[in-house]
């Protein structure tokens, strides 16, 4: 399946706001896709990158997380996130 | 109990820079770079490594305003937009310097932060030969203050007679008998009193520019100036008019 | 030092205020009793009218550079606690030849947190500047100490978060065994700021109900405020309830924010204290722990503590009384200790409904009368600095 140029920016920016919000400057954004995941082999984030992440995508995207539970689901990889920010602005 | 400095190394600020490429360094505050450029150079000058001190190996860090960068960060971002940003909280404790340290050198006995406005320095110094004479053979004690550009406005109104800190850090390595004996390398500078005058009549030399927590980078330019530039007692005046003078004596 | 052995440190005085008393023993009851002050997650103190000591000390303001510090909470509840100690001790007033030991993360907090946030956004007229960070050195708070005390002696701060008094109480106790002061004053104060209570929330750490440390369904911490203080000395005087008898500072060298899984820094404090006291696990009858309520705090001090005491002795928390209330904890709930031993009553730990299987401890059974010769304090603090207090009543041979 072909990702829309849409999706391919949202991605980029959703990747952009997390290098910077934990300051991921020494990976290579060109690596991060939407199969990259947050914890473990992927961004390698740890409990305290993911609260600073989920405020820093709720903050620049205008969305928010309802309960633990949707965080786990949604800030799995990129690509779900990127999924929960369409869905909200559709 | 005299204690002896074994190591001692001042902040670079373009090795603190540079640490900020360091991914073990990614969430690191300006402290904390700047505390661990001055103890990795102190470091380097003992006679063995630190891990064979085991657990008997102390940390104090001495702060006088703290982690003033993340503080002023968190609350204007908590004031502007209503958003509290985890990391800067974090980030904002004062023993955020002291806790990056442990995890980073893997210190798992005593770890402590002092700060006492201009005299944190005097008095990590003071916390380190309790805790030499018991807990531990080596301590590392490292003094650091940033100011943060977002607030020096501010500075006019707080140091009226111009006096303005550079950001920095100091560290020395301190021991005590046995300490010396594992890790110094030869001569050594003995840290023998330290005393405080809280009084505004003090005389002295014009403070050093290093913020509050001076007295620790005062020792570690003794120690590294050596035996023959070294005079005792080093005599500090500080900005808010007291002063201190420590006594210290070459050991070879 | 004597021939004999180190020199006992008695403890001859103490004093406190937290959201639910202002005093010691006010607290102990309300924990005795059941009675929290916790309202929608925090525990504010209210400051009471000022006796006369507290009024005549903090009178003193008036003639030092200080006069901001009257509109915080910060000053009045640590006089409240030192004047109660004073009192508990028969002290008159500090001598130089004494120490002072103060624990405190957000120092006078309000009072500088307010003018730097306007500051920050632009709000502050230019002639209000200078206080926007003339009160924010936590050194501040010990400057205006020494002032209103008359005081030039030994004294510092400590900053190591939630175990800061406990770690000032553990250098006090090395400051009057050593000899190298015979009396010292050791306490902490801690105020509730925005910056700590949005932190704590953004770190999702807070709870909105009372905690319930230790419980199955616990949700997190209460933050809240108080001031407590103890007088350590060689002498005894004759009123002395306890001596602190071994103290110990750990690092987990493991996680900023996460305490080690099994506690292994907690296990290393709480093994030094009581090798520090010459005593085994054993001799220790209750274990007042650090039981925020947090569920990884909780759990990895539960591991920690079956790890050194197995499951035979009573551990509880009274968090849910009177909050968390980060430096000033340790030396809170100390006096909590303390007024226990004086008392000869175990404090449980209220709010405790379903114990969770996980934290295999034995729950000290609240209310139950027997005498406690030895107590253990524990803490554990942010970025993994642990600290343990070992009491030891008056009249038990070491």
């Amino acid at each position: 399946m072909t990702a829309s140029v849409d999706r391919v920016t949202l991605v980029r920016d959703i990747a952009q706001t997390i290098v910077e919000a934990v300051n991921l400057r020494h990976k290579n954004l060109d690596d991060i896709t939407g199969e990259t995941a947050l914890m473990g082999a992927g961004l390698e984030l740890d409990s305290l990158d993911m609260l600073e992440v989920v405020v820093a995508v709720e903050t620049r995207f205008g969305v928010k997380i309802a309960d633990a539970d949707e965080g786990k689901r949604v800030f799995r990889t990129i690509g779900t996130i990127a999924e929960f920010v369409e869905a909200k602005d559709a | 109990m005299t204690i002896w400095v074994v190591g001692a190394g001042l902040s670079e600020s373009t090795r603190a820079e540079a640490l900020r490429d360091d991914p073990d360094f990614r969430r690191a505050t300006t402290n904390v770079r700047l505390a661990a450029s001055a103890v990795e150079k102190a470091l380097a000058a003992l006679a063995a490594p630190l891990s064979d001190a085991g657990s008997r190996v102390a940390l104090v860090v001495a702060t006088g305003h703290g982690e003033l960068e993340p503080t002023a960060g968190f609350l204007q971002e908590l004031g502007r937009t209503n958003v509290a940003r985890p990391l800067l909280f974090q980030n904002s404790l004062h023993n955020t310097a002291a806790g990056f340290l442990a995890l980073r050198l893997a210190l798992v006995g005593p770890v402590t932060t002092v700060s006492d406005a201009m005299f944190s320095g005097e008095d990590a110094v003071d916390v380190a030969r309790t805790l030499l004479d018991g807990d531990a053979d080596i301590a590392v004690v490292v003094g650091v203050d940033t100011f943060p550009a977002v607030l020096s406005e501010l500075l006019p109104s707080l140091y009226p007679d111009g006096f303005r800190p550079v950001d920095g850090a100091a560290a020395i390595i301190l021991a005590n008998e046995v300490g010396r004996r594992q890790f110094g390398r030869g001569a050594a500078l003995a840290v023998e009193t330290i005393e405080r005058n809280f009084g505004t009549d003090s005389a002295g030399e014009t403070p050093s520019q290093f913020f509050d927590a001076d007295a620790i980078a005062v020792l570690a330019q003794a120690a590294l100036a050596g035996a023959a530039s070294t005079a005792s007692p080093l005599v500090r005046r500080k900005p808010d008019g007291t002063s201190s003078s420590t006594t210290v004596r070459w050991d070879a | 030092m004597t021939a004999a052995g180190p020199t006992p440190v008695w403890i001859t005085g103490y004093g406190a205020i937290s959201c639910v008393a202002a005093d010691a023993a006010g607290t102990w009851l309300a924990a005795y009793e059941g009675r929290s002050g916790i309202r929608e997650g925090l525990g504010a103190v209210a400051l009471p009218t000022e006796s006369p000591s507290v009024a005549a000390r903090l009178s003193r303001l008036k003639t030092t550079p200080f006069g901001a510090l009257r509109g915080g909470k910060a000053l009045p509840m640590a006089i409240s606690a030192i004047e109660e100690a004073l009192a508990a001790a028969g002290w008159e007033g500090l001598r130089d030849d004494d120490g002072l030991l103060l624990a405190t993360t957000t120092g006078q907090g309000p009072l500088w947190e307010d003018e730097l946030m306007r500051h920050l956004l632009g709000e502050l007229p230019a002639d209000r500047r200078s206080s926007a960070l003339a009160t924010q050195p936590l050194g501040v708070t010990l400057a205006v100490l020494r002032e209103l005390y008359g005081f030039r002696g030994r004294a510092t701060i400590l900053s190591t978060a939630c175990s800061a008094s406990t770690h000032a109480i553990a250098l006090g106790h090395r400051w009057v065994r050593s000899g190298q002061v015979r009396r010292c004053l050791v306490g902490g104060v801690e105020v509730l700021s925005r910056l700590t209570v949005e932190g704590f929330r953004s770190l999702k750490l807070l709870s909105a109900e009372r905690a319930r440390p230790f419980d199955a369904t616990r949700q997190g911490i209460n933050l809240s405020e108080s001031a407590a203080f103890i007088c350590l000395e060689r002498d005894r005087a004759g009123t002395a309830v306890a001596r602190v008898a071994g103290s110990a500072f750990s690092s987990d060298a493991y996680h900023m924010t996460a305490p080690h899984p099994e506690g292994r820094g907690s296990v290393a404090a709480m093994r030094g204290a009581l090798s520090h006291a010459g005593l085994e696990p054993a001799a220790v009858d209750w274990i007042h722990a650090h039981g925020t309520g947090s569920i990884h705090n909780d759990l990895s001090e539960g591991i920690a503590v079956v790890t050194v005491f197995g499951d035979k002795t009573p551990v509880s928390s009274t968090k849910a009384i009177h909050g968390h209330s980060l430096a000033a904890s340790g030396a809170l709930e100390s006096v909590l200790c303390l007024e226990s031993m004086r008392r000869g009553v175990v404090l449980g730990t209220p709010g405790l409904a379903t114990p969770d299987e996980k934290i295999a401890v034995r729950h000290a059974t609240h209310g139950a009368k027997m005498p406690l010769r030895c107590v253990l304090k524990n803490s554990l603090g942010f970025g993994g600095a642990n600290g343990a207090l070992v009491f030891v009543a008056d009249g038990e041979s070491r």
